[in-house]
Parts: structure tokens; sequence; C-alpha cells
């Protein structure tokens, strides 16, 4: 199994503010990784150096081995595809249209698409589940279509690292589901390497091979999700109380507000 | 009103039909006039000009033709596919639908410029040429930036604040270009004439001039196509996508308003042209910029042809400045862009 990309020690600054620091982790080819963590603890920015978009002010970032500072544009998009938390949807592009945006480093001095290049966004749109929606105007379709149209453009990139930012944030349960059940049968198939922002902690655990837990900018926990996700953790790290049960089916950890010490959130008013 | 992709017809199609409608429109317009000259006429006399079979052949018709019409068909070509490939390069880069060289300020501060080197001492011929454009170019330059930044909320610039911040710097730099004619009422009358669009002055020289601007114009754009696809993404997505952002967006707004500023100096201030063409050419083709910006390039020539053709002839002998056919074609086109804006559409 090769490293797709690996954090050393990384700090992250925006505006002279160190915003994550001492980030350390390794994603290797068939892995999902989730980032989670309290809204401001830096999982997006983690997400967006990663894809080369802030650099590391201290510590190495490397894409497969390399500095990524060192690793051309065209050489990182061939290696790594990124999807942003609003994913555009720009007037007037059908959706075909717009994954096959995803073939542009592959492309030559003149952009012309080969049939290879057709080959390959046909076979993004297969994969994401989106080939039926090939000449509908983007505009026009649901958050959740919108969603799968970026990964298929993500995918078209033919990518060896895959880099969502809350994919699931806007969906509804149906949705939430179909998109990581993609990502997971992506890594599962065809050896793809994942890192996924998510909000919702019982849902990473559910598909996640390991979890990346953020609190302030630092790790406040990593490794496979049953090991991360302990309530005294989360407590600390969420400051509200938490409680960890197990899914019933699967054991994976299942993360519920609890009642002692906030009943007011309960209808019964937490007598019951 | 909206072409769903499905009906778009191939748009390679479109492209190929772009090059015989060039071609007619340019024997068309050669051939009106105060003399009407048979389309075979002008057709074969182009032929003999074009492939050095002598010059003169046919007399009089030849040199009306060759010296007097066809100069200033290709000038009006050469200014209208330049404003609409300007037009939809800023529509591309500002993601902004609105983006036209005449309504984000760029072509009143290229004016301004001009207007400041008509004026000035430097010489005012063919020679001068360099720096009438020169001072376009600037003055350009500034305006974009200047209404980009006047504009500006944080890391976004909402459309229509561009369009109004473009509202304000064009007001601002026509009015220092009419404080400028004021303070050289000699020269008034020439800034005042060529302001509002003119090709009565064309010649080949001109043509010479100016080609080679130009052209590099078209040829960096036309290259950048791919790149400017992808921005449509945004900026993060398309940094992701190995594209050099900052770059990318420096270049193709120098080199627009490049073309921009050649235009202007050449032909005074025409509006609507990178507004209207670029759209209507997008209906067509889609959004595919490889495709949309050749497209633009051939019916934008097409177009300022046709528009010159009807300064020339809607109140022959006499005749209308060309930026008045093109405001009246492109106002009202605006108005409609606008309201669907506001609604969300494309």
């Amino acid at each position: 199994m090769n490293t797709q990309l690996s954090f050393e020690g990384v700090e992250v600054r925006l505006g002279g503010r160190a915003v994550v620091s001492g980030v350390t982790f390794e994603l290797g080819d068939g892995e999902v990784m989730a980032l989670c963590g309290p809204n401001g603890a830096g999982k997006s920015t983690i997400a967006r150096a990663a894809a080369g978009l802030l650099p590391a002010a201290a510590g190495a970032i490397r894409l497969r081995g390399s500095a990524l500072r060192s690793v051309s544009p065209g050489e990182r998009a061939r290696t790594c595809a990124y999807v942003a938390q609003q994913p555009a949807a720009p007037p007037g592009f059908a959706v075909r249209e717009l994954v096959a945006l995803g073939r542009l480093p592959h492309l030559g001095l003149f952009g012309a698409e080969s049939p290879k290049d057709r080959a390959a966004v046909e076979r993004a749109m297969e994969r994401a589940g989106v080939f039926s929606l090939g000449s509908r105007p983007i505009g026009e379709l649901s958050g959740g279509e919108q969603q799968r149209v970026s990964i298929a453009r993500a995918l078209a990139q033919e990518p060896r690292l895959l880099i969502l930012d809350e994919p699931t944030s806007n969906l509804d349960l149906r949705f939430q589901a179909s998109i990581l059940g993609l990502v997971r049968r992506l890594s599962r198939d065809e050896g793809l390497a994942a890192l996924v922002v998510i909000h919702d902690l019982s849902l990473a655990a559910l598909f996640c091979d390991r979890l990346l837990l953020l609190a302030d900018g630092g790790i406040a926990g990593y490794g496979p999700p049953a090991e991360v996700l302990t309530a005294p953790l989360l407590v600390r790290t969420y400051g509200t109380p938490l409680r960890v049960l197990s899914h019933p089916e699967c054991l994976s950890p299942v993360v519920v507000h609890s009642l002692t010490g906030h009943p007011h959130i309960a209808n019964q008013g937490g007598e019951a | 009103m909206v072409a769903g992709p499905a009906a778009r017809p191939a748009a390679r199609l479109v492209l190929a039909a772009g090059i015989p409608t060039l071609v007619a429109a340019v024997i068309f317009a050669t051939s009106v006039g105060a003399v009407s000259i048979p389309q075979t006429t002008v057709a074969a006399s182009i032929f003999r000009h074009v492939t050095f079979q002598g010059e003169g052949g046919a007399g009089a018709a030849d040199t009306i033709v060759w010296q007097v019409r066809l100069p200033r068909v290709l000038l009006a070509g050469m200014v209208g596919g330049t404003l609409a490939l300007s037009g939809a390069t800023y529509q591309s880069v500002f993601r902004n639908p609105l983006a036209d060289p005449y309504l984000i300020g760029v072509a009143s501060g290229a004016g301004l410029g001009a207007a400041i080197a008509i004026v000035s001492p430097l010489p005012l011929n063919y020679y001068g040429f360099g720096y009438v454009a020169l001072f376009a170019f600037v003055g350009a330059l500034a305006a974009v930036a200047l209404t980009y930044e006047l504009a500006r909320s944080g890391r976004t610039v909402p459309t229509a604040n561009h369009v109004l911040a473009g509202v304000a710097v064009s007001a601002a730099a026509t009015a220092a270009t009419t404080l400028v004619m004021m303070l050289n009422e000699a020269k008034a009358f020439v800034v005042f004439s060529w302001l509002y669009g003119d090709f009565t002055t064309s010649s080949w020289e001109k043509l010479q001039l100016a080609s080679p601007y130009v052209g590099a114009s078209w040829v960096v754009l036309l290259l950048c196509t791919h790149r400017l696809n992808a921005l449509q993404l945004g900026d993060d997505e398309a940094a992701t996508l190995g594209v050099r952002v900052e770059r990318l967006k420096i270049v193709t707004v120098v080199v627009a308003s490049l073309g921009t500023a050649v235009c202007v100096a050449l032909s005074g201030l025409i509006g609507f042209v990178g507004l209207i063409v670029p759209h209507a050419c997008r209906l067509l083709v889609g959004p595919d910029n490889r495709v949309l910006f050749p497209v633009t390039l051939l019916f934008g020539a097409t177009f300022l042809i046709l528009a010159d053709l009807g300064a020339r002839m809607v109140l022959a002998p006499q005749e209308l400045p060309v930026g008045i056919i093109t405001a009246a074609a492109g106002s009202p086109f605006f108005l409609i862009l606008l309201r669907r804006q506001r609604r969300g559409l494309p």
C-alpha cells in the first residue's frame, strides 16, 4: 500500500494566526479518513492545505512522498481531486460539460478532448451515478444530485486521492448514505484514498477507516473510530454532555446527546 | 427562452457556419454604398488582390472596393471580433454575465486615455497611433482595476456591484474626458467625433498598425479557453484542477484590455458588442469557451460589419456613429439580461 498523503507536524496560518498546528497523519491507498471536530476547529483548513490551496507554515505536507509545494499544479491535479463545501453550479452548464472540466489536467496545449478523455468522463459519470443526467442543466438538479456531479467531476481527474469538504452537510439521509456509500465503494474497488470532512460523528464512524478529531486547531484524537469516539474525549472536545452507544447492527459507535447536564433539550424535560 | 443543452445545435456546425457568414457579410457590406457594386465584382476584385494578380484591372469599382470600402469593413470586423472576444473574457474571468468592456468601465477608461493622447502635443498621425493606443491601454487597465476594487467585498465581487462600480468609473472617466475636451477646444471636435465610434478614417495603414496587437490578443485568449472553463467552478476548484488562477486572471484581463484599448484607439467607444455577441453565441453553442470564443470572434466581426453598414445606410448620405446602432440594439438586450440575472437564470 502506498501512502498518498502525509502531514507531519503541519501548521497552517491564516491572516497571521495559526489556525491548525502540530497536525500529523498518513493516508494510504484504499483508506477513508474522516476529519471531524467542532465548528472552527480547522477541518476545512486541513482539507484545503491537503489540496494545495493553503501552504504549510511549518511542518511538511507530502503527496506520494514528494513535498506538496514542489509538485507542479498540473501534476498535483492528476493525483489529487478536491470538491469544495458548496460545489459551484455555473449557469448554462449541462452535467456532462461540468464533469468534463475534470479532464483539464490531462488536456494538451489547445485543450482538445481525445476519445480517451471522453471515455474517462463517461466512466466518471457512471461511477458517480449521474450518467442518466448527462444533458440536464446543472442548475435544475437537487443538492444531492449536484454533489454527485461534483464528485463525478473530481473522478474525471482520475485522482488517487479524493478530498471532500462536507459532502453531506446539506443533504437528507438518503443522499448522505448514497454519497458516503459511493466514497466507500471507490476506495474498496479502486483503491482510492479519501479525506472527508464531516460533522456527523456517528455517520463518520460507520463509513471511515480512521477518524481524525480536531479541537482548537490541534489533534484531539486519531485512530479507528471506535478508539477515538469515547464519551470523555467527546465531552471535552465539544463542551457538551454526550454519550456513546453501539450501533445495533455492527457495534460501530453512535454519538447522542446526554440529558444529564442539560435536560432542557428533551421534549419531556428529561424527567422520564 | 433558455435553450437547454439538448436543444443546442452541434457547436462545431455553428463554428463552421461562422466563416462563410463572415465572408458573405464582408462582400455584402463592401458592395453597398453610394455607388452600388455587384457582389460578384467585389468578390472578383478581392480575389485578384489577395492572389497578387496586379492592381487596378477593373478601374473605379476596384478602387472603391480595395481602397475605400474594404479597409473600413475589415476594420469594423476586427474591432467587432475583438470587443466581443474581450467581453466573453471579462464575463468568464469575473464570472459576471453582464461584464462588457463598455459596462465595466474599461472602454471609458481607454477613451479618457486616448482623449488625453489626442489633445496632447504628441504627434497625431499614423505614427502617433502608438501613443493613442498606449494611453488608451493604460486608461483601460486603470479602469478595470479600479472597478474591480470598488466592487469587491471581501473575497467576492457581486455581479450587481461590479456593474454599478463600472457605471461609476465610466461616469467619472467620461466627465474627465469632457473636461479634457473643454480645456482643448481646438481639438474638441476631433475627440468628439471619434468618441462615438467612427470608421470613416479607415485605411490599410490603420489595419496594419493594429493587427499585431489585436492578433496577439486573439491568440492568447483562444489559448486560455480551457483554463477559463475551469474558472467557472470557482477559484479553489480551478486551482485544484491545476490552473494558476491569479496568473490566468491577470494575463487574460490585461490581454483583453489591450485588445479593447486598441479598438478604442482605432474607432472610439462602441458599446454592447461585448455583451450581445457572447450572450447570443452562448445560447447557440453553450458555455464551453473552447467553442464559444472562436464563435464569438467570428460573429462579433459579422455583427459590427453589419452595424457599421447600418450606420452608413440608415440616414444616407449622412452617417450615424456606429456606437448609436450598437447601443440601440444592446440596451434592451442588457435590460432583459439584468432581469434574468435577478431571477437567477443564466
